[in-house]
This record gives C-alpha cells, sequence and structure tokens, in this order.
C-alpha cells in the first residue's frame, strides 16, 4: 500500500496502477518518533514517523509518498529514506506556485513519479489513468456532495460524520478495492453505514437529534463557523465544535473540503498535465505561495455559507498543529485579511485529540458565547458596589 | 432573588451567593481532587453564614475548569464571559479584563458596556500564571503576601529576561548566589510577568479601564508591574478574586 | 499607550542623511583604528544602508538564500530582513521588536529571527521596499514572514519556487522564473534595469575567487580568524554577493589573515582543540566564545561560510543564479548536507561539531539526529546546543555553558 502525506500527491497515478493508496491520516503519534525529530517538529511529521516506526515493527510493507509540504516534513522524508530503508520513499516535488510554467513542471515530476510506481509494480497505467481520474473525479463529486449535505443538515455532527465518511473512502482506496470505491461513498450515503475503520460513522443524514420543545429540548442558536487552517489533524476537532454547539459552514482543511472540492479535466490529452493542473489549482493549502488564490477562496467561503443569514452573526475558527510555521503565518494574513469585516475569529493550537482538550472546549464555548452575546447585546447595567462578606471555608 | 455562581478553578473553588447585583456571601478553597464535593461544601458554608438553605437559591451557574462536574446546575458557562460579566458590573465601562489564576490567564476585550469583543489565553506553559509566581516565591522562601512589600523597597529590579518557570528559576538561584536583593528580585519576576500578560494582551489590543480579577490580583508587586508596563491604572475591584462566581451568579440571574 | 522604553528617535536617525555624512565623516577618522577588512565592510554597508533608508535607490527585500546578485544587477539595494534581527539583536532591540510582532499575532514557536523583523517593521526601523523576492528552498518562515512585509506595504512579492533537484528540466524552469522576475522588476520598478547583470556576475565571481583563498588561509592552526567574529559576517556572506565592497572586504581579510599568520597573532593562540560551528550563534551579548577561547577552543570554520556553488557565466546569468540557489547544501536531500559537513570537518581538521539548535529553525534542527549519527559513525564527536539567535529570554546561559564544557570534557578525554 502506497501512503500519501500530502494532498496535492494524485493518489490516481498509483491506483492507476492497481498499487492500493490512500491519503496517511493519523489518529495519535505513536511512539518511536522522539528521539528522531526535534521537540519542536508538527505533530503529523512526529505522526507520521512514529507510522513508520510501527509498521516496522509490525513487519508491515508500506510504501510512502512525501512531498517537500514544509521544512519539517522535507526532514522527515530525509529520516524514512535513511533509517527505515525497508519502506519505499518517494519524494513527490510539489511545486508552491500554480501557474502554468509550474503545472508544467509538476506534470513532469507526476510522469517520472508513474515510472518509478511502474517499475516497482512491473506495470503500465497509460490505459488505465484515463479511467481511474474518472472514478475519482467522481468520488470527488460524491464527497462534495456529503459535505454540501452537511452544510444544511440539521442532524447530530453532520460535519464529523462527512469525514467519517472521507476517511473510509481513503481505507476503501487503500484496501485496493479502488474500483468500487465510489459506489461504498454511495452505499455510505444510503444506508448510513459507517464502513469499517471508521468510529462512530454513520452517513450524514444520520439519526434525528430531538430539538422540538414538546420533546423537552430547547432548541439551541447554532452559530455558524467556517472551519480553516493548516490541517485538522483529527476528527476530535470538529465533533467538540459541533458538539459546543456550533453549526460548520465549510471545513477548510486537507481533511475536509480541501481535498474534494476539484475536479480533473477529463478531456486534457495529457493526463499527467491534467493532474498537475487539477492538484496545483485546488482549494489551496497554507503552504502554497499563492497568497492571494488562498484569501481569494477563503472569501468565497464566507460568501458562499452566510454567517449571518439566519442564525446570526458566525465566526472564523483558524485551528493552527503546534509548531506548524505555514498555520501560524496563515492565521496573522488571515487575521489581517478579515480585520475590515465583522467575522470574529478564535485561533485554537494543539495536537491529536485536540477537540478532547479541556482548555479548547473551553475556548470553543467562551468564543459561542461571545457570539451569543453579541446576538443578544445581553448586558447588565452597573449596579456598583457589589461587595458582601466573605466566609472562611470549612475546608 | 438568590442566585449562586461557582466557579471551580484548577486551583481554587469560589462561590458567590448574590441578590439584587450584591454579593451576599463568598466562599473560597482549595479544588483538590474532588471539585464537586469542595463546590458543594463550600456552598453550604456560604449559604449558612447568610442565614440561607439551597431551598432559597433560585439558580446556580457554574464556570471554571470543573463547570460541568457540579451537580445541580442551571447551566455552565466559560470564565471567561463569567469575569468579563462580573468585572464590567462591578467596574462601569470597564473596557479590559485581565485575569490570572493558577493555572491560566486571559484577557478579554469588552465594548465598555460589557459586551466581549475578543479574547486571548495563555497556552499550556505556566508562563505568566499564578504558578509561575507560586514556584518563585517558593525559591525565594516568601509567602506571596509579601510581594507587594519587598516590590516597594527595592530599589532596581533585577532583569530577569525569562518567562519560562524552569528558565527563570535558574535566573532566580543565580541572581540569589550573585547577593542580589530578595526584593529586587520580587521585582524583576513581577515585571517579567507584566511583561508577558502586556505582549499577550496587545493581541486583543488593550484599553482603559483596565480590570485585574482572579487569585494573583491581590498579589499587589505584579498589579504595580502591570500599571508600570501598560502606562496605565489598574482597577482591582473589591472581591475581584470572586469575580468569576460572581458573573456566574449574575448570569443565573438573568437567564 | 507606554509600554517601555524605546528609543524613539531611532527610525528618525535611521532615516536622516545626516547621519550617514556623519558616519562617513566618523569612519575617515577613527577608521584607522579598525581592520581594513572590517572597514571595509562597515564602509559598504554603511553606503547601503544611507541609499536605502534615504530613498536615494530602490531596496529590495530577499529572504536568506535568494543570490544577491540579481538585485545588484538590477541596480537595487538588497536588504535581508532576518540579518538585521541580528543587528537588532547586537544593538538590544531585537526583545522590542519580537514583543511587537507577537502583538500582531505571531506565535512564539515561530524563528524569532523572523519575529523580530516583523516587530521592526512596526517600530518603523525597516526602508520601505520597492520589491520582495523569496524562495521557496530552505526556510518557511522567511518566505512566508517576507509576505507579511509585502501585505503591510503593499509592494510587489515575487516567489522563486526551487525544485527540489538538480536536473536539466529544474535548472531550465528556475532560470525562467529568475529570468522572469527580474524583468518584471525591472519593468515595474523605476531606476532599475538588467543592464547590470553581467557586471554583478563578474563582482560575484571575482569575491568568490578571492574568498575561496581566505578560506584556505583559515585552514591554519591556529585559527587566524575568530569564528564569533566570522559569523558576525555572515551578513557578508549572505548579501555581499555581486556588490564591490565585498570584492574589497575578502581581498582585505585575506591580506589581514595572512599578516596574521605570518606573525603567529591568533584569537586563541594556544589552540587546544578546532570546532565548526553549523547554523547561527546568539546575537545579543552571550559570553560563550569568550568561555570557548578561555578553553583553548577555537572555532575554525562555519556551516555559513561555505562555498557550495560552482562560478557563474557572465552572460547566462539566470541559469547561474538557478545554479547556485539549486547548488546549496542545505536543500534536497540531507546527503548533500552531510557531504559538505564533512568537507568542511576534513578541510578545516576540526576536533568536532557544534550545531546551534536556534529556536523554531526546523529545516536545520531538523537534520540533527541524522549529522549525530553520520559524526559519530566517523568518530567525530557533535553537540546540539539549543539556544536563541535573538531572543535572549528564550535560553539560559548557564545551561548552554554547561552543555558546551561537558562537550570540550568529552573530547579532551578522547585525547
Amino acid at each position: 500500500m502506497l501512503l500519501s502525506t500530502c494532498s496535492y500527491i494524485p493518489l490516481e497515478i498509483p491506483l492507476s496502477l492497481g498499487i492500493p493508496a490512500k491519503r496517511l491520516f493519523l489518529q495519535g503519534i505513536a511512539s518511536g518518533a522522539e528521539s528522531y525529530v526535534p521537540r519542536d517538529f508538527c505533530p503529523y511529521a512526529k505522526g507520521v514517523l512514529g507510522y513508520v516506526s510501527g509498521s516496522a515493527v509490525r513487519g508491515e510493507p508500506i510504501s510512502l509518498a512525501l512531498a517537500g509540504s514544509c521544512d519539517a516534513m522535507r526532514r522527515v522524508a530525509d529520516l524514512v529514506r535513511l533509517y527505515w530503508r525497508g519502506v519505499k520513499a518517494y519524494y513527490v516535488d510539489v511545486p508552491r506556485t500554480s501557474n502554468d510554467y509550474a503545472v508544467d513542471y509538476y506534470a513532469s515530476v507526476l510522469r517520472e513519479f508513474s515510472c518509478e510506481l511502474a517499475c516497482e509494480a512491473c506495470d503500465d497505467n497509460s490505459n488505465t489513468l484515463p479511467e481511474t481520474i474518472r472514478m475519482m473525479n467522481r468520488l470527488r463529486r460524491q464527497l462534495g456532495g456529503l459535505f454540501r449535505e452537511a452544510r444544511d443538515s440539521s442532524q447530530e455532527k453532520p460535519w464529523t460524520r462527512a469525514i467519517d465518511c472521507l476517511l473510509s473512502a481513503g481505507e476503501f482506496l487503500g484496501s485496493g478495492a479502488q474500483g468500487v470505491a465510489g459506489e461504498q461513498v454511495l452505499y455510505l450515503e444510503e444506508t448510513g453505514s459507517g464502513g469499517k475503520g471508521s468510529p462512530g460513522a454513520g452517513n450524514v443524514a444520520g439519526e434525528e437529534v430531538p430539538c422540538s420543545e414538546e420533546a423537552g429540548f430547547q432548541r439551541v442558536w447554532r452559530p455558524s463557523v467556517i472551519v480553516t487552517g493548516s490541517m485538522c489533524l483529527d476528527r476530535t476537532l470538529t465533533s467538540t465544535i459541533e458538539e459546543v454547539g456550533f453549526r460548520i459552514g465549510a471545513l477548510d482543511s486537507c481533511l475536509g473540503e480541501r481535498s474534494i472540492n476539484f475536479q480533473i479535466d477529463e478531456n486534457d490529452p495529457d493526463c499527467f498535465h491534467a493532474l498537475a493542473e487539477g492538484y496545483l489549482r485546488k482549494p489551496p493549502c497554507p503552504r502554497m505561495l499563492d497568497y492571494g488564490r488562498r484569501m481569494a477562496y477563503l472569501d468565497e467561503m464566507l460568501r458562499g455559507t452566510d454567517p449571518s443569514m439566519d442564525d446570526g452573526p458566525g465566526g472564523l475558527i483558524y485551528f493552527v498543529p503546534k509548531f506548524c510555521d505555514h498555520g501560524y503565518y496563515d492565521y496573522v494574513e488571515v487575521k489581517r485579511h478579515l480585520a475590515g469585516s465583522s467575522t470574529p475569529m478564535l485561533l485554537l493550537e494543539g495536537e491529536f485529540g485536540v477537540g478532547n482538550s479541556a482548555q479548547v472546549r473551553t475556548r470553543l464555548a467562551a468564543f459561542r458565547e461571545m457570539l451569543e452575546m453579541r446576538r443578544a447585546r445581553v448586558f447588565c447595567p452597573p449596579l456598583g458596589d457589589v461587595t458582601g462578606r466573605t466566609v472562611r471555608s470549612r475546608l | 432573588m438568590i442566585t449562586v455562581g461557582i466557579d471551580s478553578g484548577s486551583t481554587a473553588t469560589k462561590v458567590a451567593v448574590v441578590s439584587g447585583g450584591r454579593i451576599l456571601a463568598a466562599v473560597k478553597a482549595e479544588t483538590g481532587t474532588d471539585p464537586a464535593l469542595t463546590a458543594s461544601l463550600c456552598l453550604d458554608d456560604a449559604l449558612k453564614s447568610c442565614g440561607l438553605s439551597r431551598k432559597d437559591v433560585v439558580s446556580i451557574v457554574t464556570t471554571g475548569y470543573g463547570r460541568d462536574l457540579i451537580p445541580g446546575r442551571k447551566k455552565s458557562v466559560t470564565e471567561i464571559t463569567c469575569h468579563a460579566r462580573g468585572a464590567s458590573q462591578s467596574v462601569p465601562g470597564a473596557k479590559t479584563v485581565v485575569d490570572i489564576g493558577g493555572q491560566d490567564s486571559k484577557i478579554i476585550r469588552l465594548d465598555g458596556a460589557g459586551l466581549v469583543l475578543d479574547f486571548v489565553m495563555n497556552d499550556k506553559c505556566a508562563a505568566g500564571t499564578g504558578r509561575f509566581l507560586e514556584v518563585m516565591a517558593g525559591r525565594l522562601g516568601l509567602d506571596l503576601k509579601e510581594f507587594e512589600r519587598e516590590w516597594k523597597a527595592a530599589r532596581e529590579a533585577s532583569k530577569i529576561s525569562s518567562t519560562c518557570t524552569v528558565f527563570a528559576e535558574s535566573e532566580v538561584v543565580s541572581l540569589i548566589s550573585q547577593g542580589v536583593s530578595t526584593s529586587s528580585v520580587v521585582r524583576g519576576l513581577c515585571d517579567a510577568i507584566a511583561s508577558r500578560i502586556a505582549s499577550m494582551g496587545r493581541r486583543v489590543g488593550i484599553e482603559r479601564p483596565v480590570v485585574l480579577t482572579g487569585g494573583v490580583s491581590l498579589n499587589g508587586g505584579v498589579r504595580r508591574s502591570l500599571e508600570r508596563v501598560l502606562g496605565s491604572e489598574i482597577v482591582v475591584p473589591p472581591m475581584s478574586v470572586f469575580m468569576g462566581a460572581y458573573g456566574a451568579a449574575l448570569i443565573a440571574a438573568s437567564s | 499607550m507606554r509600554w517601555e522604553r524605546f528609543p524613539a528617535f531611532l527610525p528618525l536617525v535611521l532615516k536622516s542623511k545626516l547621519t550617514y555624512r556623519v558616519a562617513g565623516l566618523a569612519l575617515r577618522y577613527l577608521g584607522g583604528r579598525m581592520s581594513p577588512y572590517q572597514l571595509a565592510a562597515v564602509k559598504g554597508v554603511m553606503s547601503e544602508l544611507g541609499d536605502a533608508y534615504s530613498g536615494r535607490k530602490p531596496v529590495i527585500f530577499t529572504s536568506a538564500f535568494v543570490p544577491t546578485e540579481i538585485v545588484y544587477g538590477l541596480g537595487a539595494v538588497p536588504y535581508l530582513p532576518e540579518m538585521w534581527s541580528g543587528f537588532a539583536a547586537a544593538f538590544g532591540v531585537s526583545v522590542r521588536g519580537i514583543d511587537e510582532s507577537e502583538a500582531k499575532g505571531y506565535s512564539q514557536d515561530l524563528c524569532s529571527f523572523h519575529r523580530c523583523h516583523l516587530g521592526l517593521e512596526e517600530l518603523s526601523l525597516l526602508p520601505k521596499p520597492s520589491a520582495i523576492i523569496v524562495s521557496s528552498h530552505l526556510c518557511d518562515g522567511g518566505r512566508r514572514s517576507l509576505y507579511a512585509h509585502s501585505v503591510s506595504t503593499g509592494c510587489p512579492f515575487y516567489v522563486v519556487d526551487v525544485p527540489y533537484l538538480m536536473t536539466d528540466s529544474s535548472v531550465r524552469w528556475l532560470s525562467c522564473q529568475v529570468e522572469r522576475i527580474c524583468e518584471d522588476i525591472s519593468r515595474r520598478v523605476p531606476g532599475l534595469s538588467l543592464d547590470g547583470m553581467a557586471r554583478a556576475i563578474e563582482n560575484s565571481n571575482r569575491a568568490r575567487k578571492i574568498y575561496l583563498d581566505v578560506c584556505q588561509l583559515r585552514r591554519n592552526k591556529p585559527a587566524p580568524w575568530s569564528g564569533s567574529e566570522a559569523l558576525n559576517y555572515v551578513f557578508a556572506f549572505l548579501s555581499g554577493w555581486g556588490s564591490e565592497w565585498l570584492v574589497d572586504f575578502y581581498a582585505n581579510l585575506g591580506k589581514t589573515l595572512k599578516q596574521r599568520i605570518e606573525q603567529s597573532n591568533y584569537p586563541v593562540p594556544q589552540e587546544r582543540l578546532r570546532l565548526l560551528w553549523l547554523n547561527l550563534k546568539p546575537y545579543y551579548g552571550s559570553p560563550l566564545f569568550q568561555y570557548l577561547a578561555q578553553w583553548g577552543v577555537s572555532v575554525a570554520f562555519e556551516e555559513y561560510s561555505y562555498v557550495y556553488w560552482p562560478e557563474m557565466h557572465e552572460r547566462r546569468w539566470a541559469e547561474g543564479v538557478a545554479t547556485k540557489m539549486l547548488s546549496n547544501f542545505g536543500w534536497g536531500p540531507i546527503e548533500r548536507r552531510l557531504d559538505a559537513v564533512w568537507n568542511m570537518v576534513n578541510d578545516y581538521g576540526v576536533d568536532g561539531v557544534v550545531q546551534f539548535d536556534q529556536w523554531g529553525c526546523r529545516q536545520s534542527n531538523g537534520g540533527a539526529r541524522v549529522l549525530a549519527d553520520f559524526l559519530r559513525e566517523k568518530g567525530i564527536p557533535f553537540l546540539e546546543l539549543d539556544g536563541d539567535g535573538v531572543d535572549p529570554r528564550n535560553s539560559s546561559v548557564a545551561q548552554a555553558l554547561t552543555r558546551l564544557q561537558a562537550f570540550i570534557e568529552v573530547m579532551d578525554a578522547r585525547g
């Protein structure tokens, strides 16, 4: 199986050669990485090394497709190559710009990547690549549909469920059943089955949450938020955001819409050019140096979700994995970009399992209370002297 | 109408019994290992001291890290909203609330009418929290209450460049061994914590009036250093330690 | 609102033409007290600062590893904000700069060199750039922080997207980018043109040739140049290529080192051990190097003084610049850095290698494990020294000294 560490690496190439492949999303940092990298490496970089180390211990045959996503991942690529010689590591040189010249260069890189994989697999993908591109386009459309559905859903945790579907689709691709991956997603959508390896997954149209006042529940106000950042590490963040009572309007992360909101041109006679163009011009990640495109995409998300529509003023939640340079810088740019608007912004940073942190939950709850106060303009007139007696506790 | 606010903090639990916007009684105790039990005992003590019982309480709102562990609450609200509410009630027109607690510190920007505009909290590091001061006081063999006296006695502040608790502790040890006076070290420590808070606060923009709440608000040394670093007078409202619990009780009354 | 004392007159001083006139006069009278190479560097920098702050010449900000030949070739003044963070630390204003950037929302977990210059802009201590050029290789923070300057100053921002490996297609793509960027700048910024490119490349090649002779002299035992001072002049190595003054600087440095060797006048006369220093150093007053000298240890050479690129063709300047960027040993697979370090270890006959782990410098620190294992296998002791080049609050001197001393003891024990 080939695991990709960057959503700019087209899975179409290994899949068309019959190599099971998926994007490597992790749930934590397995031990074994600490002694190889400095303490100020991001959790994903450490997690990838931990995963590789664990697979080597278990004797699982894996290949990795690594990109120079950041300085840390560049070093992770070096470490994997030098310390885990049993793991086949491919370095895919993903440009940081997306103009025509960059697309041409990336097409040549992908052609070479494909040759290397074909050599390894003793196969040829000249006939199967167009077909795989069509399959992946279809899969992206279907997953995109699920995320759109989540946006309008009033059900319980629709976005966390959509992420589970995305992870499940990855599991199918990684299991070698790529030919039916699209059908599997449809199956998820129709039956609400989570599929294997997706904890608590159901479909987006999951069980109805009782919210009528007759049922003893007050209808809760759910401000809409856009979640963005360099990378949402795992599903705990969206899960907690939804639990705290937000309605997610867009999830701009590779574990989210950034991996699915694009299509590859099926009519381009040069498949590698089509892949290079499609991937480089997909919704931009902060690692790219096309900053204008990033802000334009953000504006588009804000317009698309219309946070002021029905649920009152919304906001933007920015998540940065600890020690992620791209995220920290991008956060300030986004903040500056939104300075003129009335969109409030919350910065969260953390490691895997960030949603389970009490501090993060407090910040989210406070952010929600802040939006609620703004909506209701709740305040009380001053009362002057408030003092009373202080009693010594018997404790 | 009697309402109660319970602030179950990581270090201390504070309970405020409030009626008509006035605190009738307030109790503080170490949270310990059972936040629910501590809160319950504190509540009983507070009610008993003003001749009330639990039946008289219309509503309880909880806040602090243990807010969801306290039974009998009407709802739980975060410390940010509660401190903002309590402080803006106590200091009319407050625009900034600096809350320095045992394990974390927060800076809350208000619009002057009680509305939270933005907030910022420290990260996991103990820099700029009560814990930092506690460790340093321990190293100097001082009681935290003595900080203001030492601050006043200092002719100049020692340069303590680090706010990292570990590095700062080693700097303090080094200063003591060089024979630097305790008062000068205390002032240096207060300046270091104040710089950290000021730097954090500038992310949300600090505006007057600035209100200081939380356990560290009683530390006159830190207050004076903050005033110097921010170039602004700091208001410490009466019962500033109970501001979170007071805010929670006010929210209980209005919801 | 007043935060803390800051020399508010400093921006005015920097921008006043009078400052540079006075400095010029002072150099005329006091320059005799300096070594000729120091004087050459100071004169070069002062003249460029005068041009930059007074607006006499357009200023182009670049990230640290963009070849400055193209900036001189265009007729502009190169300004490397990261380098000026080091100067800010030396002049005691880096902490203020860092605090300013944190107030803007930049995280403490970012490299302080970048945070500092972002804050220096807030304090009006940077000149106004006419354009900004960054490269995508080596350092994420460098390009991102310079983008922030381009947003706040509204000047055009150019990205040189550097491919990972040196291949025909990567050299082609990169030279094409360099050429297009320079053409565009020459069209957009008044007063700039491509006419000076050949001259800048010629200067760069001359300086390189002279500098290689300087490197030969630095192989001498004891070391003729103090590593601490050499690390101060990293600014010349990063920002002077293509200028006339760099040629002068290296020529004079060569003469001085030759004299020192002839007269046995060494910074550490009783040299017992020699070190290779990787990455930068603390630029605020730090006693580390004084202690090393006391212990009879000299820093014989530094990673950032290593010439890694071939001579450039004067007419095919874009290709030369592209090749220089692609040759950077910090870019591409880490084996390239290992090779460069091993060359330096052998060329300068060092007994041990110290890597200064600058806080937040993930490209350098991330290679430490590989370097440690590589050098251990070769029998060369290696030390990772945690620290911060511009923020004195972020490390403990006592801790650093203990580590260094223990490292020296280990080397001594090995005989």
